[in-house]
């Protein structure tokens, strides 16, 4: 088990590039990033390594804070759609670099049209919409090709 | 589905996978940014319509001036070294 000082150390880059992703200001990212560390450092003792990694369970618990940021603060409006924390949980899903490189192979044997559909909605947080105006598809294609590109996914993960 | 892919892709913004940021850059470059980000200098060249056409036109002037004087130009912007 990683001591504070080295969960600090390890960790303080990837939340803050996380929580800076999410959020616009500099000084909003940097209070955020110091209230997850004060949680990590409170919650430590509860840390259940049979459940989830140290680096799952700290991306949970960034992931949430930035959830709470959003629902306490109305900052201009909801929640980022990436952001989404319904129905799952860090128990009932496996998040670490192997499920993101099964997610790579998968993607890459997609139709281009297809795998830039995922990324655009998924990763970039677009709407359909946005996603039919950038690639010049009609939005029914767009809808037609996304749920054709989920179908293949499911399949393969 | 639509949930796990949300969630892997937020993960990979906390501890990003070699490849799929590779598969994702790749999308990126096909759908860069149609906004162009101008500098100070640009955005007070802009005229009524909001475009740099007279920036590029005075820029251009510069450089055929430049050139007939021996002042090399990198990029469309003028250096400021003369060479002899």
């Amino acid at each position: 088990m990683l001591t504070k000082e080295e969960i600090y150390t390890q960790y303080r880059d990837k939340v803050f590039g996380y929580v800076r992703n999410h959020v616009n200001s500099p000084e909003d990212a940097e209070d955020i990033t110091s209230d997850i560390f004060v949680k990590i450092y409170s919650k430590l003792d509860t840390y259940d390594e049979t459940k989830a990694s140290l680096s799952t369970w700290i991306y949970s618990m960034t992931s949430n804070t930035v959830i709470d940021f959003y629902r306490t603060n109305h900052v201009h409006s909801e929640i980022p759609e990436d952001l989404s924390d319904e129905g799952s949980t860090i128990e009932d899903e496996v998040l670490n670099n192997e499920s993101l490189e099964l997610l790579a192979d998968a993607l890459s044997k997609l139709p281009q049209e297809l795998m830039d559909i995922i990324v655009l909605r998924y990763y970039k947080g677009l709407t359909l919409q946005d996603i039919a105006v950038k690639m010049n598809l009609s939005y029914g294609v767009a809808k037609l090709r996304h749920r054709e590109a989920l179908g293949k996914l499911r399949e393969m993960l | 589905m639509e949930n796990k892919l949300a969630r892997l892709f937020d993960y990979q913004k906390f501890a990003p996978n070699d490849k799929l940021a590779s598969i994702i850059a790749d999308v990126e470059s096909r759908y860069q940014t149609d906004i162009e980000v101008l500098s100070d200098d640009e955005l007070g060249m802009l005229n009524a319509a909001g475009s740099v056409d007279a920036l590029m036109k005075r820029t251009a002037e510069k450089n055929s001036k430049n050139s007939k004087n021996g002042i090399q130009s990198k990029n469309g912007v003028q250096s400021k070294r003369r060479i002899f």
